[in-house]
């Protein structure tokens, strides 16, 4: 029962970076009607970013957090515009396109920062221990951080006029168009948050573990199994699902090896695929 | 010079016939596989397994090879194929390689994880040169093979078919034809050439570790395809060959360099991956037909 209690609440922050992730995927499914496999990597960027700017010019560790996303939001726009912009009306393309630049990007960052491991510079806390049960307190702050940046984009697409357009062209985009939406303007706004938020889900994993230029696709699998749970193009199916998916993950651990993790995450997809394709709050489109 | 000659040529026989694999999926049907890897794996181990610890003759290696690879294609097709949006496919695939890997490690008792499991030669009573030549030939015999069985099915009714599935399915299923089946189909053609090529592979490097079924391999092949051309076999053996070509030229660069300025193995790597994923980036936009490709992205 303890361990089951313990593998939950490390679960927690495991499913955020998942939600976080899936979310980033889906918004841009959403738009541009591909799966972007370079996400992991704008994740990586922006935990790289946030580490340069604390070890080299000795940024406090939220400026340092900051400078990562938008240092991801910066690379992921020149990529928006370079390249996939010019496909957008071929998502075939744009899928194995974005193979080839998450391919390139990764190489790029083992060039310039190594291929080892690094750390930030964290601060230590005692853990907190209820009954026998241990809650590290970084660990506790990094899943509050996760939920606030989750509620902030749930908050800037449901209450904002870019938040309703981004959902509208989403929806239809044809309609949108109609509508009188700019649509050069939704796609760059939705990439521009899809990035921001994996840049910090970046930065937070790499407090939680290590630095290192695999550490965003690592992710892409858990990732892309929640935003098909919770339906392609679906935000709100993502993030449930990254969080869902989380938690069955490190529950899952007490009786698999860890190295099936992601193992783990491929037989939900493939279940999910087979039982409900168009996911937990997907709608009919992508089904059969 | 003339083993190292027939080293290469071997190597790039063996990714012309992962390349046809892709190149029957993606080319001729539009099916996008990011698991090569992946079924390279379940072959090269389906060979091995029974082979090595069993004394299978090799030809009953390849057939369970070919066989456990179609197998394993099935139920991803089926729970991917099915659906409308082809994506699905492309990210189940993609898990696939992760997946083959993690158990290639984890169940020591069947695979001997990272130790490794040595694999015999096809004729153990030649000498190793021999072996060699012999693989040479096989490899090139069977490209010959599957290259003409290939270029058939592609005039025959099936290869219309499929043509027609990639260039507008919607005209397909109008037709009454059976999209999905269709496309399970070849990608099980497609699965078990690729892990055939995995048998031949096992054989060819002769001892089987997890480390040489990285992802990267899947992409390598990817880039011999759609440099050589989607849809043309002649295009996607060609890319082979320029694959090898640039594979064992970025291993002389270094020693072309003068010293100091070489970049050492872990930067090779990263340029070597930076290489690769620019050609996948910029092809497919600015250069989408490749050498001999029939189709347009």
């Amino acid at each position: 029962m303890v361990l089951f209690v313990q593998a939950l609440l490390n679960g927690i922050t495991n499913g955020a970076f998942i939600a976080m992730m899936a979310l980033g995927i889906t918004l841009v499914f959403g738009v541009a009607r591909f799966p972007n496999v370079a996400h992991g990597e704008f994740l990586t960027i922006g935990a790289y970013g946030a580490y340069w700017c604390a070890a080299l010019v000795h940024a406090p560790l939220a400026v340092a957090t900051v400078f990562g996303a938008l240092l991801s939001i910066a690379v992921g726009l020149l990529a928006y515009v370079l390249v996939f912009r010019r496909i957008a009306d071929r998502p075939v393309t744009a899928l194995l396109v974005s193979i080839g630049l998450s391919l390139f990007l990764r190489g790029l960052i083992s060039l310039v920062a190594g291929n080892g491991q690094v750390f930030y510079d964290m601060p230590l806390w005692r853990a907190w221990r209820v009954g026998s049960v241990r809650i590290l307190p970084l660990e506790v702050g990094i899943a509050v951080a996760s939920l606030i940046v989750i509620l902030i984009t749930h908050l800037i697409l449901k209450h904002t006029r870019i938040g309703i357009e981004m959902r509208a062209v989403s929806d239809n985009p044809t309609l949108a168009r109609t509508g009188g939406i700019n649509s050069e303007r939704v796609n760059r706004a939705t990439w521009a948050i899809a990035l921001g938020v994996a840049g910090l889900a970046g930065t937070f994993l790499a407090a939680k573990t290590a630095i290192m230029p695999d550490m965003g696709w690592n992710l892409l699998l858990p990732a892309f199994a929640a935003a098909v749970l919770g339906g392609l193009g679906s935000p709100y199916g993502a993030i449930g699902a990254g969080l869902i998916l989380g938690l069955a993950q490190n529950v899952a651990t007490l009786w698999i090896s860890d190295i099936y993790r992601t193992s783990f995450a491929f037989v939900v997809l493939i279940a999910v695929l087979l039982i409900k394709p168009s996911g937990l709050a997907g709608k009919g489109e992508v089904a059969r | 010079m003339t083993a190292y000659l027939v080293s290469m040529l071997t190597e790039a026989g063996i990714y012309a016939l992962l390349a046809l694999s892709l190149n029957i999926q993606w080319g001729y049907t539009g099916l996008q596989n990011f698991g090569l890897v992946g079924f390279l794996a379940i072959g090269a181990y389906a060979y091995t397994l029974p082979v090595a610890l069993l004394g299978w003759p090799p030809i009953a290696g390849i057939l369970c090879a070919v066989v456990l690879g179609a197998a394993v294609a099935y139920p991803m097709g089926l729970a991917s194929i099915r659906l409308r949006v082809g994506f699905y496919l492309a990210i189940v695939t993609l898990g696939l390689g992760e997946v083959v890997r993690s158990v290639i490690v984890n169940e020591q008792w069947l695979t001997q994880g990272t130790r490794g499991i040595a694999v015999p030669m096809m004729l153990p009573e030649l000498s190793a040169r021999a072996n060699q030549y012999f693989m040479l030939v096989l490899v090139l015999c069977l490209i010959a093979l599957v290259f003409f069985l290939f270029e058939r099915l592609g005039k025959s009714p099936f290869g219309r078919t499929i043509e027609a599935i990639r260039d507008n399915e919607d005209a397909a299923r109008s037709l009454g034809k059976s999209v999905a089946g269709f496309k399970i189909r070849v990608f099980m053609i497609g699965a078990a050439l690729a892990a055939g090529a995995g048998a031949l592979d096992a054989v060819y490097v002769g001892y089987l570790v997890p480390d040489q079924f990285l992802p990267i391999i899947t992409f390598y092949i990817w880039m011999a395809v759609i440099i050589g051309g989607s849809g043309s076999n002649r295009g996607v053996v060609t890319g082979s060959l320029i694959l090898v070509f640039f594979l064992e030229g970025s291993r002389f660069l270094k020693d072309l360099l003068p010293m100091g300025y070489a970049p050492s193995d872990a930067q090779m790597a990263s340029l070597r991956l930076m290489a690769i994923g620019l050609a996948l980036t910029l092809v497919p936009i600015y250069w989408p037909r490749g050498l001999w490709g029939r189709k347009e992205f």
